[in-house]
């Protein structure tokens, strides 16, 4: 289970100061479910994610990963996660096979338990022609599946994909939703971010949509498709950016209107 | 910290790097080679010295022709045999014979220009008749001086040019005439039955009475320790630069960072795999070169025969480098993981390689300078100590190297600590891990730290300030005041702490801290019973301090010179009024050094540091800034440590300022009025007259003792004191936080 309570990012931009990649996110996430992230590129996904695998601290808020605290017990929030990303690249000197090995011994799995779990994620997968491929030579599915492999090897309760379809062609995009999916019905909690609406409708249950940081919307596919009166969802995505943006340039220039009498 | 994850992550990285083709041949391949394809250039080179023909034109051969009664120069068209210590080299060189006729000369030198002779030997005329007349004298004793000296000299010439085949004929020619000459004076001196002693009426023998092996030994300890520990740092960088920025280049280090292990276990695998490829690197080298240099050792010794042979160093001390190579690579690997966390890819890595070097080099090289020798102020400097420490292990002096051996570890270990830590907390920042790229620009990076510089300052300000304080000082050097008269001396210490403490420590806070409240520890409200503790801490430890300057006067003797100096300016300082003494020597440096160095510094260093460490760096920094003698550098830094613990437990500057004001002020009124004292009433109880001159008026051991215990008493006094005060104050204090020190350890938290 997946809880933020009022997360914000800020980070330190030399031209215009403090810079807002997140502001109070709030959302809870339960196993047996995939709970979507979408939004457009910088709308704050990446980061959102990454506190939740505790690769950044948050400015403020909280984020429970089973009820262990994301900011202050690190190491326990790792084991109870899997986390793959498209710029949590592969080792070039390394096999598929070692590298999982690796993931699996630093997650202190007892060797026969290892080996087991890797047969068959390995076999699940399909990725026993690419055991002793090593990473430098791998194409970018096979390398997706070996991320995929390396975050399940310790079979955690909770997997957080982040646009983890980047740059992967429709045949390898299409196995990894399929993955996800049995992710899904295996009962584990998954979090999904992408910025591409077919994705997200395809596989998750409740979406979050995010815009430079701010939850613009949320709630199940349907409820998002009965409050903003679109049958495509990628309209109902495109409107509520196109009125957040006019909502912003609306706010600037009522900020600035009293500032031109002045100069 | 669970070793198993350390243990992984090192055997990763290591499989990891041996299998990486380019590391594996700058590491263990590159040194395999490069020794011996040195040694081959170097007998190569030995080889073309010895036995590289060369042709020679003998100009004007007439004059050696009817020269039947000295030793032949040549025979049967070259070089007598019985010139060359190897006869068969003889036929190397072929000789030219020609006549000294008209342009004969102009011609040879022109065909040597072109390349057809090596060199031009050229006898003018009349070298003969000297020759035989010089003889004739040997013979004829009624021959009196005037006419020998009268015989003006037509000497040979030999002409060369700046090829490297005509520099090195020149240089067998030279040789060869010599021995010539030599031959031609014991053959007239037999001839004239005068014994050939007379030309050397005695000889000087210089002999070196330490034993052969301690002659090698003193050239290998200069040599080997720079080899070893220079190899041991290039070693370490382009690993660490591989491991750390090459991770983040290649994106491997967020799936590192997304595993269960902590930071400070990848760092340790990372740390120990760098270590191995550092030691590994030396050894490798230090291997290689053995090999080699017994191939060249050998030749160098048979090309200069007579002479000491060279041996090779002797196990124990390459046993000794060994030894040392340990923590100097975990030092250098921890430096070079620290700095290349910093950069985002491997190019950038490299150019951190430099500021590295520039660092570390000199520190290296302060060694080989000739005077620099073991000693405590030596041992006490990182990386030089260690090497200082393994020349005297190695040349034999173990006793030496065992009384040094503390000092040089402790800072070694310290060092080594502080760097990893470093290191660690590179791995602990975001800033630093998800570094996105930049577009630099300095105006608005200045304008961005100006307007968002914090309450308190970063470590970064607190490093630039005391960089400035020993610029400052440095540069004040070159001023010449004239310390002798009342004026100059004045002048001289308003400068020192105005000047090179004061005004840099408030320029700095001015740019990068907003308060200056909390910075200078000036938040709380005034603590007089703590003040009070502080002065009377003062008033105890001024016997303890004395005692520890006799002490260290003892181990480290204080140069005559600075004696010498010292005793001129006692004779200031006693022309002074008592009141500006205290004022310029006592009050001001309280004021101007407690604001720098437990203000500023201090709190700079505990925004980042734990306050034990803080304390102990800003001490270190503190004696650094008294620079005069080691005995002064040395009771500050400890001096330094009470005040920074004072600083620490009181959060308050004031009672820092009234503990420097009265032990400054009382070590100066014992050393003014040292008579009066020692000829007060009962005085023997409390004094006695010490054989160190630095110290003059002592105390007696009970004096110390006693004022040792009380101390203890009013140490545990000030440290005890704030708790509760802190306590109460947090209570009542609301919103503004009562402690402001910890509110730097607090900022950086956040």
């Amino acid at each position: 289970m997946i809880e933020a309570i009022g997360l914000s990012k800020v980070y330190d931009d030399l031209k215009l100061g403090p810079r807002v990649a997140l502001d109070r996110l709030s959302f809870r996430a339960d196993p047996g479910e995939v709970f979507g992230l979408l939004g457009p590129n910088g709308a704050g996904k990446t980061t959102a994610l990454r506190i939740l695998g505790t690769l950044l601290k948050p400015t403020s808020g909280v984020a429970r990963i089973n009820g262990f605290d994301c900011e202050t017990q690190p190491e326990l929030v790792r084991h109870q996660i899997g986390y793959i990303s498209a710029s949590t690249a592969m080792y070039d000197r390394m096999t598929a096979w070692e590298l999982v090995e690796y993931f699996g011994r630093l997650h202190q799995l007892d060797r026969e338990l290892l080996r087991e779990r890797m047969e068959t994620l390995f076999e699940r997968l399909a990725m026993n022609e690419i055991r002793d491929v090593l990473g430098g030579k791998m194409s970018t599915g096979m390398k997706q599946k070996v991320a995929i492999a390396r975050a399940m090897v310790h079979d955690p309760p909770v997997l957080i994909f982040d646009e983890a379809t980047n740059g992967l062609d429709v045949l390898v995009a299409r196995s990894l939703l399929d993955t996800v999916l049995g992710l899904r019905d295996q009962g584990k909690c998954v979090i999904f971010s992408s910025h591409i609406m077919r994705e997200v409708e395809r596989l998750c249950c409740r979406i979050v949509v995010l815009h430079r940081g701010r939850i613009l919307a949320e709630g199940s596919l349907d409820e998002l498709h009965a409050e903003y009166e679109y049958d495509d969802f990628e309209d109902v995505f495109l409107d509520l950016i196109q009125r957040e943006e006019q909502r912003l340039a609306e706010d600037e220039h009522s900020h600035n209107a009293p500032l031109e009498p002045l100069a | 910290m669970n070793w198993s994850n350390v243990q992984l992550v090192y055997q990763r990285e290591i499989r990891d790097q041996l299998r990486d083709r380019r590391t594996l041949f700058v590491i263990c391949v590159l040194p395999l080679l490069i020794y011996p394809m040195m040694g081959v250039a170097f007998s190569r080179l030995s080889q073309f010295m010895r036995q590289s023909p060369a042709t020679v034109a003998v100009v004007g051969y007439e004059q050696l022709a009817g020269l039947d009664e000295v030793p032949p120069l040549l025979e049967d068209g070259s070089f007598a045999r019985d010139l060359f210590t190897d006869p068969t080299l003889a036929d190397r060189i072929h000789v030219e014979r020609i006549a000294n006729n008209g342009t004969a000369l102009q011609d040879a030198q022109e065909r040597m220009t072109d390349g057809d002779y090596d060199a031009v030997v050229f006898f003018p005329t009349g070298f003969a008749d000297r020759l035989l007349a010089l003889r004739g004298a040997t013979q004829d004793s009624q021959t009196d001086e005037q006419s020998t000296h009268a015989i003006s000299p037509p000497d040979p010439v030999v002409f060369y040019d700046t090829r490297d085949e005509s520099q090195l004929a020149n240089s067998r020619i030279q040789t060869l005439l010599n021995r010539w000459q030599s031959n031609i004076v014991r053959s007239n001196l037999v001839a004239g039955r005068i014994p050939i002693e007379i030309t050397k009426p005695f000889q000087v023998i210089g002999e070196n009475v330490s034993p052969a092996i301690g002659q090698q030994a003193a050239f290998w300890s200069k040599l080997l320790p720079f080899i070893v520990f220079v190899c041991a740092l290039t070693g370490a960088f382009y690993p660490a630069v591989d491991l750390c920025a090459g991770e983040k280049e290649r994106g491997t280090l967020e799936t590192l960072l997304t595993s269960p292990a902590q930071r400070s276990e990848i760092v340790g695998g990372k740390l120990l795999t760098v270590i191995t490829f550092s030691i590994g690197s030396a050894v490798c080298n230090l291997a290689s070169m053995a090999i080699t240099g017994q191939v060249i050792i050998k030749q160098l010794n048979a090309m200069a025969p007579g002479q000491t042979p060279i041996a090779p160093p002797s196990l124990a001390s390459i046993g000794w480098l060994l030894l040392a190579l340990a923590p100097m690579a975990a030092l250098f690997s921890a430096a070079s993981l620290a700095l290349a966390s910093l950069a985002r890819s491997t190019k950038e890595g490299q150019y951190y390689l430099m500021p590295l070097f520039l660092v570390c080099m000199p520190l290296m090289m302060l060694p080989l300078l000739p005077g620099v020798e073991l000693n405590l102020a030596t041992s006490l400097v990182p990386v030089s100590g260690m090497v200082l420490l393994m020349q005297a292990a190695m040349e034999g002096k173990l006793i030496l190297a065992a009384t040094y051996i503390l000092p040089v570890a402790l800072v070694t270990i310290g060092c080594c600590v502080l760097v990893v830590r470093w290191a660690v907390d590179q791995f602990n920042q975001e800033s630093v891990l998800f570094r996105d790229t930049e577009n630099f620009d300095l105006a608005t990076w200045i304008r961005y730290a100006y307007t968002h510089r914090p309450a308190t300052p970063h470590l970064a300000a607190a490093v630039v300030l005391i960089s400035l304080v020993f610029i400052a000082q440095f540069g004040v050097q070159g001023i010449g005041f004239n310390v002798l008269t009342l004026r100059g001396f004045v002048v001289m210490l308003l400068v020192s702490q105005v000047a090179c403490i004061l005004l840099p420590t408030l320029a700095v806070a001015a740019v990068s801290v907003r308060s200056f409240a909390s910075t200078f520890l000036l938040t709380r409200p005034v603590p007089w019973k703590q003040i009070l503790i502080a002065l009377l801490l003062a008033v105890v430890l001024n016997p303890i301090g004395v005692s520890v300057l006799e002490s260290i006067d003892h181990i480290v003797p204080i140069p005559q010179s600075v004696l010498e100096i010292a005793k001129l300016l006692d004779e200031v300082v006693r022309s002074m009024p008592v009141l500006l003494l205290l004022l310029l020597m006592a009050v001001l440096p309280a004021i101007c050094e407690e604001l720098a160095f437990r203000g500023f510094v201090l709190s700079g260093l505990r925004a980042r540091l734990s306050s034990g460490w803080a304390v102990v760096l800003s001490a270190v920094f503190f004696g650094l800034a008294h620079p005069t003698a080691l005995q002064q550098t040395i009771s500050a830094t400890l001096l330094g440590l009470v005040l920074g613990y004072i600083a620490v437990k009181t959060s308050q500057i004031t009672p820092c300022i009234a503990f420097h004001m009265g032990y400054n002020g009382l070590q100066l009124l014992r050393t003014r009025f040292a008579d009066t004292l020692a000829d007060l009433p009962q005085a023997e109880w409390v004094f006695r007259q010490s054989d160190s001159p630095v110290v003059g008026l002592g105390f007696t051991t009970p004096v110390v003792v006693l004022c040792g215990l009380s101390a203890i008493v009013l140490l545990w006094q000030v440290g005890s004191q704030p708790c509760r005060l802190a306590g109460t104050l947090g209570l009542h204090g609301g919103a503004r936080s009562p402690l402001p020190p910890t509110a730097p350890a607090e900022e950086s938290g956040a």
